[in-house]
């Protein structure tokens, strides 16, 4: 009952938007310190002579509580390195990053982590994959299990509790994944480009189970992808980045309450905002592997290959607009 | 496979398209399923004819009933009881210390690179080394009792379990680690769930390998310097031209093998369940 009231609160669009403000202007924000503060964030891996491999360059941002942000941007532009310095997964970077106050670490139930690939435990059953992460931290069996059990209700796979992961479809075994980082009652999860290897449906229909769950859950989130419209119908704020090494260009504010619709896709505001990124990323990672002497070994085939989906995608959804 | 399985459930259908129409489908299976038995019994057969009209010399082949009375004997006279537990006890032994060894070794020449790169040279070494040719030594070191079979038996089973321990433990999968370390999984912890878990079904695999090369080794090590067990009575068997009693042993042999290896792929199958359950059944 409470929760519902809250969640009505947290989508009423008067509030969210004098929510906005405050947070856009970091000067005057009152709310106390945000979720994740990520500051002057530059990162690269070292090579065998002569120099670096720049993936990363001076990289800010802010989550607040309850908010969504997305990061956008094509392969190879460090999302995944960003997103593994925020979960503790990557040391060795530059710059600041405070999870709920503390430094990154892989220990810290703050965040929880969502993969690309659903990674499950191919012996264990979906129940126990979902209460992975609380047996590790020896958390009774009967509480873990209670939990588990809430969550797999919650993500619609309660009477797939006792099935292994090979005899689910991709689908449910991301759903899995995905119920796997949310028992942990994370403040922010962290989703590493988490439907890209699902179907168009399935992916849809994904994107509207996340976004209801991070609400029923009042849980933060940054999501990489690198699928403009999943970024914009996800995210609070829609962060677009480029090149290599990867920095944030800009980032856009969506104006649009949560939960939203699939029709939100269709809205030619919607729309307009899929084509203003879309112009946002399409030249820099051309002129960025050329000029960029660190890049020329390292990124050439991805860059060129990105490159190419972005030919082969983007002109569908402009057709959309036209 | 699923074709099989499916005129099994639906004995109703009672036509396959494959020409050999008319013939109702639960017959078909029944001829299918019974086809390796038959087969084996039009062997045994010509076996016994070849023999009692003395075709061939049955001092050279015995026939399937002369070695079922030999069989028979030598259960009788309580021989083979003895022989089987010399045997049984020295395959215990020789193979439980492959075990012992080869599971830790391989597991810590996976984990420590430094190890490895120092041991392995000398693994590779012995295991190219014909371990035939290594009789002699086992016997000068560990003498003509059971301590030499032992080490003989150990020598055929331990590179097979290490092998497939290491290579089971040396490549775990790189999400699952991920994973377990995004979750904040202590080293220990991804040691034992990740890797050692992962490596499970590999080292099934070594020791149904193993198991296999220890029983050759039991054969192999009491073809020298023993006085019972059934590799001894084997030579005896053969020195004294007693084709029927070879042959008895070598039946006892296959049955203890084949009872082995089932048993090791039931275990195999009740560790891990989630590969045999549901959709690949």
């Amino acid at each position: 009952m409470n929760t519902r009231v809250e969640i009505g609160a947290l989508v009423n669009p008067q509030s969210r938007s004098q929510s906005m403000l405050a947070r856009s202007d970091e000067k005057i924000r009152a709310g106390g310190a945000p979720l994740v503060e990520v500051a002057g964030v530059s990162f690269h891996y070292a090579r065998r002579a002569p120099g670096t491999l720049a993936v990363l360059t001076d990289i800010s941002f802010d989550v607040g509580p309850a908010q969504v942000l997305s990061i956008v941007g094509p392969s190879g532009c460090g999302k995944t390195s960003l997103l593994n310095c925020v979960a503790g997964l990557q040391s060795g970077f530059e710059g600041t990053i405070r999870v709920a106050g503390q430094p990154p670490q892989t220990q810290s139930r703050a965040c929880a982590v969502v993969f690309q690939n659903p990674s499950l435990f191919p012996w264990k059953t979906v129940l126990r994959n979902v209460a992975y992460g609380l047996d590790l931290q020896h958390v009774p069996k009967a509480q873990a299990d209670s939990r588990a059990l809430e969550l797999l209700r919650m993500t619609g796979l309660r009477e797939f509790a006792d099935y292994y992961p090979h005899q689910l479809s991709g689908g449910m075994q991301q759903r899995v994944n995905l119920a796997r980082a949310l028992v942990m009652r994370p403040q922010v999860l962290l989703l590493d480009e988490p439907f890209a290897a699902l179907d168009a449906i399935t992916r849809e229909l994904m994107q509207e189970e996340l976004s209801r769950l991070l609400l029923e859950t009042e849980t933060s989130a940054i999501l990489i992808t690198h699928q403009i419209d999943e970024a914009l119908y996800l995210g609070d704020d829609v962060a677009v980045m480029t090149g290599r090494p990867g920095t944030i260009k800009r980032s856009i504010h969506t104006p649009w309450p949560r939960p939203r619709t699939h029709d939100l896709k269709r809205d030619p505001q919607f729309v307009e905002r899929i084509d203003e990124i879309w112009h946002l990323i399409d030249k820099d990672p051309m002129t960025g592997s050329m000029s960029d002497d660190a890049g020329e070994r390292g990124p050439g085939p991805s860059t060129i290959r990105a490159a190419l989906r972005r030919r082969l995608r983007v002109p569908a959804s402009r057709g959309r607009a036209g | 496979m699923s074709a099989d399985a499916r005129t099994a459930e639906a004995p109703q259908t009672s036509i396959r398209i494959d020409g050999r129409r008319h013939l109702p489908a639960r017959l078909l299976t029944l001829l299918d399923r019974s086809l390796p038995i038959l087969f084996v019994l039009a062997i045994l057969a010509v076996w016994e004819i070849v023999g009692r009209t003395e075709l061939i010399n049955p001092v050279y082949t015995s026939y399937p009933t002369e070695v079922a009375r030999a069989l028979w004997d030598l259960m009788d006279s309580g021989v083979l009881a003895h022989d089987y537990a010399v045997s049984g006890r020295e395959f215990l032994w020789g193979y439980g210390l492959a075990i012992a060894v080869g599971v830790p070794l391989g597991f810590a020449l996976a984990l420590s690179r430094r190890l490895s790169s120092m041991i392995q040279p000398l693994v590779a070494a012995a295991f190219s080394t014909p371990r035939l040719a290594l009789i002699g030594l086992m016997i000068i070191w560990f003498g003509i009792g059971i301590g030499s079979k032992i080490a003989i038996i150990f020598l055929e089973a331990v590179f097979q379990i290490f092998y497939s321990t290491e290579s089971g433990a040396r490549n775990p999968d790189e999400a699952l680690l991920k994973a377990a370390r995004a979750f904040g999984a202590n080293k220990r912890q991804i040691i034992v769930g990740v890797v050692g878990r992962g490596a499970i079904p590999s080292i099934l695999t070594g020791l149904r390998i193993g198991a296999g090369g220890a029983i050759i080794g039991v054969v192999v090590g009491e073809f020298f310097a023993a006085n019972a067990g059934l590799g001894y009575r084997i030579t005896v068997a053969s020195n004294t031209f007693r084709t029927d009693q070879l042959f008895a042993v070598v039946v006892v042999l296959a049955a203890s093998s084949i009872a082995l290896m089932a048993a090791l792929r039931l275990l195999e199958r009740r560790v891990d369940s989630w590969r045999t359950t549901g959709s690949r059944r």
